[in-house]
This record gives C-alpha cells, structure tokens and sequence, in this order.
C-alpha cells in the first residue's frame, strides 16, 4: 500500500497534525487515506470571520503531479465558490490546460491559498455569476450577506 | 500499485461534471441533479427508447435517489409515471432483485451505466 503518493500524503498530514496551519484541521478519512476533512476557520477580518467550514479534499490517482480535488460542504456566500460548494481557484483548477498546480504545493498550501481567496474574492473570474455581480454592484450588501450565511451555516 | 478508491461524493461530483459538459452522453438517456443539495442525493433522470424499441414513443421520466452507501450500493431508481413493468415494486421502484444490472452491482457502475442498463432490459 505505501506507494510514494501515500507515503507523501502521509508525511504532509503529520506535519498538519504536529504543526497545525493558522486553526485548520486535516482529519484523513479511517479506511482511506487520500480522502480528507478540513475544518477551515473564516479569515479574522473578513465578513467570513468567526464561521468554521467544513470541506473535503480528495488525492486521487494523479496526486502529486496533479491538484487534489477540494470543495466546501458548509454553504458558503462567495463570487468563486458555487451553491455545490466547488471552488474556482487557479492552482486546483481540474483543467489541466488552466491549472497551475505543481507537484511542489502541498495540501497545507492549497488550504491556505483557499483561506486567502475568502479574504480576496476574485470578481473577475467569478464561478457564481449572480454573486460576483451582487460584488461588483453592492460590494457592502454582499459582505453582509455572506455574513449572514456564515452565522447560519457556518457556526 | 495499490488501488485507489474514490469516495462518494467525488465521484457524484465527477458523474455530474460528465453532464454540465455534456461529455458524450446518448441521446437516449439524460439525467442531471434534481436540487443544490451539496451532498448530491436527489437526482432526475429520463429514459427515452429508440424508434427501434418497443416503447418508442414513451418518454420515461425517473427519480434517483443516491443514498449515503452510494457506489457501493444501486440508487434507487423511481418511475414517476404510471407504468407497469415486471421489475418494479409497489412504489413504482426498480427492484434490485429483479433487476441483474443492480443485484451484480459494482462500483464502477454510475448513474449514467445503470439508466443505459434499463433501457436495455425493458426494450
């Protein structure tokens, strides 16, 4: 079973367990260790702060040369996060001709570049049109609304 | 190599991305998630037999539930007409039993294999 992806995988969740990244926690699933919970807490500041999200990363067949795949299972109020709760980020990007991932990013950097994109929604390249425009339109309006659904969904 | 198993909810994820692409789905089946439920249970589906069936002309519409146990079990399969078709239980459900695709199940089989599967067995 320990082939070099899982000994990988193994060695990035004992340093996520021994040295925890800014409140996030990677649970591996009991009968499969590429399959992950992450409790990732809002980012202090934004209108996510004080919501703890729950999401689920997978390692599949192509990990580490290709991305995990990663999204939120608590609903979430954000222009590159859909209702299914999938995420539009460059670097995990399941497109190989967009993505930017490199065998050198790992689960812990990949967690924190999707805290960073909480605190910097990109309006530009949205995954949810009717909330990047509700950005773009009402910038205030929208954070109170994703405020609002973190203290419903994300407690 | 050890075998890597993907887990449910990715896998409904990838079955539903093969849809919003519209990756080489035939023409005789269509299926698609039935609400924004992120743990993907309730999905809809439509049979629609060939001039060369012998239900050509009917269209059959489908309720699919994915359960928590999903692949390693069947959906469950509904018909939501009124239709009377020998594998189907008293809630018009396709009965495991009486169906071979679903009481061979493997979990390699999808949404998608399991409605070809039925179009098959009742043309």
């Amino acid at each position: 079973m320990s082939t070099p992806a899982i000994k990988r995988i193994q060695k990035e969740l004992a340093r996520l367990q021994s040295d925890p990244l800014e409140g996030i926690t990677v649970t591996p699933a009991e009968d499969n260790i590429r399959y992950l919970t992450v409790i990732l807490p809002g980012p202090k500041g934004t209108c996510y702060e004080g919501g703890k999200f729950k999401l689920e990363v997978f390692c599949g067949e192509g990990y580490p040369m290709q991305p995990p795949q990663c999204r939120f299972l608590t609903r979430i109020y954000h222009p590159n996060i859909d209702r299914l709760g999938r995420i539009c980020l460059d670097i995990i990007d399941q497109n190989p001709a967009k993505c930017q991932w490199t065998p050198a990013i790992q689960i812990g950097s990949m967690l924190l570049s999707i805290q960073s994109l909480l605190s910097e929604p990109n309006v530009d390249d949205p995954l949810d049109e009717r909330v990047a425009s509700h950005w773009r339109t009402d910038r205030k309006g929208a954070e109170a609304e994703a405020r609002r659904q973190t203290l419903q969904h994300a407690k | 190599m050890s075998e890597v198993v993907v887990p449910r909810n990715f896998r409904l994820l990838d079955e539903l991305n093969r849809v919003e692409k519209g990756q080489d789905i035939p023409s005789t089946i269509s299926y698609g998630l039935a609400d924004d439920n992120p743990l993907l249970y309730n999905w809809t589906g439509m049979l629609i037999p060939p001039p060369s069936s012998k239900h050509a002309g009917y269209i059959y519409n489908l309720e699919i539930y994915c359960g928590d146990n999903y692949p390693r079990v069947p959906p469950v399969v509904r018909f939501k007409e009124n239709v009377s078709l020998p594998f189907l239980n008293a809630k018009k459900e396709v009965d495991p039993q009486k169906f071979p695709y679903f009481r061979n199940w493997k979990y390699s089989n999808t949404i998608e294999t399991s409605l070809l599967e039925l179009l098959r067995f009742i043309s």
